[in-house]
């Protein structure tokens, strides 16, 4: 029966089943099934640690069948640990390799040099990369200070150095990259970490967790534009508002940053850095990462952002918004192509959220078709996020009320329901979707910690 | 004359009569009889059975549950699928989402939380087994040579807990 079913329902199944080694059961049935199953075998690889234990064997196995190799589409690879001694013959076919790769008797050296002193498993991670020639996704960590070898491969690869076996110039496919940046010691800009990826020529995707960057004067940034349309820097330091990573990415479409450091987060600098991609930005979000006291935040406010002329989804922390400024009408700087609004962070203090829920209540009435004057025809999401659970709930009727949220529900303090009810029933009436979260349980579901954070 | 109800009859001995909740689902917005046809090997049977209305066996299709609404639907519609999944290797490869045709679209459209009941049920039947004990749950003939099943253990040795 099974070999009767439509193949489109064979690939679902296929895709259904939870582990490696159960797909390969289905796979190793019949030949049929391993001609058609055996490339969406590999497609997907997640190997649970960026360790030699299991690095080794799937670099062997590539190396030895290039073949299979080309049928990686995405990969995925846990934290690093430390590495175990080097066997004999896992050297030989380690120093046979780096003979593939080395250009010269000089970088033969450079990476052999590297082996000697690598106490981790990025030395393989670097070699397997360079079998992978149709890579699409990766998603790894990367050690601060001790990701020689991936440096030195990327650098390779993005210089067009590091040709793959079929002679092209390496991951031509790749377009998304999430890099989960580990600080070994020192707190280095690990920024630069992420130039490579910058210059491939697909890449359309990148998102890096626990950044951290410094100061770029302007003749050092990267003079190619690049083709990232999506950035994500999360959890993240950056100082100068991310320009070094802003500024090459020309056709930027959306920008996510969340702030954690005890330094401020200068809202000015990233006003300025995004204020040159005004035009093709389609989506923003800039706001703390969870746990960051508020006290870090500058005062200053986002400024206008009217001007924005691709703006769609739109969430700020309530105090970048709008700064001390409160009273300043949220219907003018927000720019009219507006969809979805979400303040995040609106603090402990209700009498700033009586008069920022005013400021809403004017914003949508001026999303109304029957209005005098429609300023935002195309709002249709409006969510407020602040620390609004009650304290009050057994833990069993917390898991209950989780069920529907963020329905309202006895999940979250009263008060916030009492001042937001003509606000509510001003967005029904006009076909606006409104919710309110709590900052800690969206934490929970959106900010998860690497598990090697130190 | 009113059409005889068209019932099947699976190889383990289950009736499923075309209008039960099955049949009326899947079924309702075509003709039976022009469904059933579809597939050759009815369509061959109810030439040579005449319509008598008695129920219809189908061989080497065994009720499990679930799964075996997918065996019936498919072998229903065979006259493409059956056809199709068996004559070949070389036309694996190009069947595509896009190869789908007309019927077969409308017939995903109409129940997908059955036809999402039976990929767990396939799925969860296969979960925890070997390749031998796969083969045997679902009459699978082991073709490989012993080469090729040493080349296989050899690709998938570096996934080996």
């Amino acid at each position: 029966m099974l070999l009767s079913l439509p193949l489109e329902l064979i690939f679902v199944i296929f895709d259904h089943l939870e582990t490696y080694q159960q797909r390969l059961n289905l796979a190793r049935l019949c030949r049929r099934f391993y001609k058609l199953l055996s490339p969406r075998l590999l497609s997907s690889i997640e190997l649970p640690r960026c360790s030699p234990e299991y690095l080794i064997p799937l670099t062997l196995t590539f190396n030895k069948y290039r073949y299979l190799a080309k049928n990686v589409r995405c990969f995925t690879v846990g934290k690093p640990e430390p590495t175990r001694w080097v066997g004999c013959l896992v050297r030989k076919t380690l120093e046979d390799m780096i003979g593939e790769i080395s250009h010269s008797e000089s970088e033969r050296a450079h990476w052999i040099s590297q082996l000697e002193g690598n106490q981790n498993g990025e030395y393989w991670m670097a070699l397997l990369l360079h079998l992978l020639p149709n890579l699409e996704e990766l998603e790894c960590f990367w050690v601060g200070n001790k990701m020689h070898c991936v440096d030195l491969m990327l650098k390779a690869i993005v210089a067009g150095k590091m040709p793959f076996v079929d002679g092209r110039p390496g991951f031509t496919g790749l377009r998304q990259v999430h890099i989960k940046l580990i600080q070994s010691g020192g707190r280095g800009n690990t920024s630069r970490k992420l130039r490579p990826f910058y210059q491939l020529p697909s890449m359309k995707v990148l998102k890096a967790q626990m950044v951290i960057g410094g100061f770029v004067p302007a003749d050092q940034l990267p003079e190619k534009s690049s083709p990232i349309e999506h950035l994500e820097i999360v959890q993240s330091c950056m100082p100068n508002g991310c320009h070094d990573l802003i500024a090459p990415c020309k056709n930027l479409k959306s920008f996510k940053y969340s702030h954690h450091d005890s330094s401020r987060l200068d809202v000015e600098a990233f006003s300025q850095s995004l204020g040159a991609r005004k035009d093709t930005l389609e989506e923003l979000s800039v706001d703390r990462f969870w746990g960051v006291s508020s006290g870090t935040i500058d005062s200053k406010s986002f400024g206008s952002l009217s001007d924005y002329a691709a703006l769609k989804r739109l969430r700020l922390s309530m105090d970048i918004l709008v700064g001390d400024r409160l009273r300043t009408p949220l219907v003018d700087i927000l720019p009219p192509c507006l969809e979805s609004l979400y303040i995040a962070d609106m603090g402990r203090d209700e009498g700033k959220h009586e008069v920022l829920v005013a400021g809403l209540c004017s914003l949508v009435k001026a999303s109304h078709v029957q209005a005098s004057y429609v300023i935002f025809p195309l709002l249709k999401q409006l969510g407020i996020e602040g620390t609004f659970q009650n304290p009050n709930l057994s833990s069993q009727e917390r898991s209950e009320c989780l069920k529907i949220y963020p329905e309202p529900s006895s999940l979250l303090v009263s008060w916030i329901y009492e001042i937001t009810k003509e606000l509510s029933t001003i967005c029904f009436e006009n076909g606006v979707s409104f919710t309110v979260h709590d900052a800690q349980i969206e934490r929970q579901y959106t900010e998860v910690l690497p598990d090697g954070t130190p | 004359m009113a059409t005889p109800t068209l019932t099947f009859t699976s190889s383990d001995g289950v009736d499923i009569p075309v209008g039960s909740r099955f049949g009326a689902d899947l079924l309702s917005r075509h003709l039976e009889r022009d469904v059933a046809e579809r597939s050759q090997l009815i369509k061959n049977m109810l030439e040579d059975l005449g319509e008598t209305g008695e129920p219809i066996p189908i061989p080497n299709v065994s009720h499990l549950g679930s799964a075996m609404r997918l065996t019936f639907q498919s072998t229903l519609h065979d006259g493409n699928s059956l056809t199709r999944c068996s004559t070949g290797d070389d036309d694996d490869s190009r069947r595509k989402t896009t190869d789908i045709d007309e019927w077969d679209q409308k017939f995903m459209q109409v129940d997908q939380e059955m036809l999402f009941e039976i990929i767990l049920t396939v799925a969860n039947m296969i979960k925890g087994k070997s390749p031998e004990e796969i083969r045997k749950t679902f009459n699978i003939q082991n073709d490989f040579t012993p080469e090729e099943e040493d080349q296989i253990r050899r690709e998938n040795e570096w996934a080996e807990e």
